[in-house]
């Protein structure tokens, strides 16, 4: 494996909450490799979007602690691109403004990388869209514009929550075929949480299956399925079976169902 | 086209047949004219107030007392607003004190205004900014601190410090909460000037009113009342144009934002979105949305706007309605009274 981009030791979450407290992590240790797309399944509330705030920097760790290249996870930081769910843009900023919010705010320079907003912007199919504002574009537009601005400021590493999770299927399924090109063109080390195991294993190196509260990983599934993965890959014995066997745990423990 | 001609052949139809109705009952039962004036007497009044430059002079006061009462009531309201949604401190020791102020009805605070400042300019630019500061201090307040969560967690995730997610998010996502803070602010500024004028003046249109009222002038006092209104509807129409100004990225302000007809990508998936979250939108608005309706909404971004719409005309209501209480009906049994006595 390559050098280690993201390593995370012995990590636990507690909310305090009325009676007593909560745990939502317990004890999760994994690593990342530099350039590596791994996706993160969990049925809801097993604490995955605890687990990417801690590495946005977003929350504090109860136990243990989180390296981004070497270097702890103590705050927020600038070398983190963020996609949550929503688009998350700003209505009054042009699709430009908004992929230059992270620019603005640690004062890159405009100037500097307005070509490249441009640039990322034709990556993303949106050329022609800079002047526009985010009301006029449609939902996986929007997105499109979010994952723009999360690779502005060249992060180390991409954290996406559910990016598509808001997306009717067949747009969700367009913008993992999009968002695996863009991959393969920016390699950027990616965290992508999910709760769906086919996209999961569509678009993952690797796959870390966790369990439902108290969240911890109960498996590290690797896919070996060769790159770009058409959508068709989907209609693949092979891809079933990642699939059947990743789903096989959740039933094990009555996470999910079907 | 055509509906919009007869459109406007009814409306002036209806408006010559309300006001000849007016006309022909006040003639035909001989109404006096200290009770209730016919349309021509109002109109005579009005021509004649006008021509001699009386109204017009007046008005400048009247307008003068309350756009300076707006500016300094707006702003009062807006900086004290801010101060008491950034900061906890200013909150706990200072929002009792201004709730306690603003259960007061403040226009019963004109007399005392007058004995502090005079019978000139001073005491009604303050009744009007007394009057108009609170709208703007709470929609200012509630604005700053409607900002989406997770536009801060953006923020906060690009290491933003404090000051850069008020002036990049919270300041631009309060300004729709701050222009309806405006739009009321205004008429109530107006409000203010007027009942100052009423408790003692040397001029304005609220002391036009008064003195007429003395005179039994009942066709003068129509004739002020159009003006005010007219004046009213003017300042209005001002915030309005500013507010589209300001608030262009804010789609609620055009009519029926259509999104682009141009979808390269998504194809017809984005298209049955769209339109899917369209047609969830009014029901939105009477049962409350299915859960994959509001998620689409959500991917529309959307979501954040129609709240703060929906939050604040709410407010606008409300306040509406306060407003309404604020010209009390002590005016109305005045006049009763004066026109028992002769």
């Amino acid at each position: 494996m390559v050098s280690e981009a993201i390593a995370v030791r012995k990590l636990t979450k507690t909310y305090a909450a009325r009676q007593g407290s909560v745990v939502a992590l317990e004890d999760i240790s994994f690593s990342i490799g530099e350039a590596e797309f791994v996706a993160v399944v969990g049925p809801s509330g097993c604490g995955k979007s605890t687990l990417l705030k801690i590495l946005a920097g977003l929350l504090a760790t109860t136990m243990g602690e989180a390296f981004l290249r070497g270097s702890l996870i103590s705050g927020p930081r600038r070398d983190i691109g963020v996609v949550f769910q929503a688009p998350v843009l700003f209505p009054w900023r042009t699709v430009l403004d908004n992929v230059l919010l992270p620019v603005d705010v640690q004062g890159l320079g405009r100037q500097a990388h307005e070509r490249a907003a441009l640039d990322l912007l034709r990556l993303v199919h949106l050329d022609g869209f800079e002047h526009r504002y985010p009301w006029e574009l449609s939902g996986g537009m929007q997105q499109r514009v979010a994952i723009t601005r999360a690779l502005i400021h060249d992060p180390a590493m991409l954290l996406m929550d559910e990016p598509f999770g808001a997306l009717d299927a067949m747009t969700r399924e367009h913008m993992n075929l999009e968002l695996q090109r863009i991959w393969l063109e920016k390699r950027k080390t990616v965290l992508f949480i999910t709760h769906s195991i086919p996209e999961a294993v569509f678009l993952a190196d690797r796959v870390l299956v966790m369990t439902p509260r108290p969240g911890c990983i109960m498996d590290d599934v690797r896919v070996n399925i060769p790159r770009p993965r058409p959508l068709e890959v989907m209609n693949t014995p092979g891809f079933g079976e990642y699939v059947r066997v990743i789903r096989k745990q959740f039933n094990i423990r009555g996470g999910l169902d079907g | 086209m055509k509906t919009n001609t007869r459109n406007l052949i009814l409306t002036v139809a209806l408006f010559c047949v309300s006001i000849g109705t007016w006309e022909a009952v006040v003639r035909f039962f001989q109404i006096p004219q200290f009770i209730l004036p016919a349309p021509s007497q109002v109109t005579l009044a009005l021509w004649r107030g006008l021509s001699s430059g009386l109204y017009l002079r007046h008005l400048y006061v009247t307008l003068l007392e309350t756009l300076l009462g707006f500016v300094l009531g707006s702003a009062l309201g807006f900086f004290l607003g801010t101060a008491v949604a950034m900061s906890r401190w200013v909150e706990y020791f200072f929002y009792p004190y201004i709730v306690m102020f603003q259960s007061l009805p403040k226009v019963a605070l004109a007399p005392l205004i007058l004995i502090w400042f005079g019978l000139g300019l001073t005491s009604k630019v303050v009744n009007a900014a007394l009057v108009a500061f609170f709208p703007l201090l709470v929609n200012t307040m509630v604005g700053l601190r409607s900002a989406d969560e997770e536009r801060v967690s953006l923020m906060r995730s690009l290491a933003a410090r404090d000051s850069q997610i008020f002036w990049m998010l919270r300041l631009p996502n309060a300004l729709p909460f701050v222009m309806a803070g405006l739009d009321v602010a205004m008429i109530f500024a107006l409000i203010g000037a007027i009942v100052a004028e009423f408790v003692g003046a040397q001029s304005g249109l609220g002391m036009l009113i008064q003195s007429m009222n003395f005179t039994m002038d009942v066709s003068g006092q129509f004739s002020v009342l159009l003006i005010l209104s007219v004046l009213g509807l003017l300042l209005n129409r001002c915030i309005l144009l500013l507010r589209r100004r300001v608030l262009f990225w804010d789609p609620s302000e055009k009519q029926q934002p259509q999104p682009l007809g141009k979808v390269r990508h998504e194809g017809p998936a984005a298209c049955s979105a769209r339109s899917r979250c369209r047609a969830a939108d009014p029901g939105r608005r009477r049962h409350g949305p299915d859960q994959g309706a509001r998620r689409l909404v959500r991917a529309h971004d959307f979501r954040g706007h129609d709240s703060v719409r929906h939050r604040h005309q709410a407010r606008l209501v409300q306040e509406r309605g306060n407003r309404g209480r604020a010209d009390s009906p002590s005016r109305l049994d005045g006049l009763h009274d004066q026109r028992g006595h002769p």
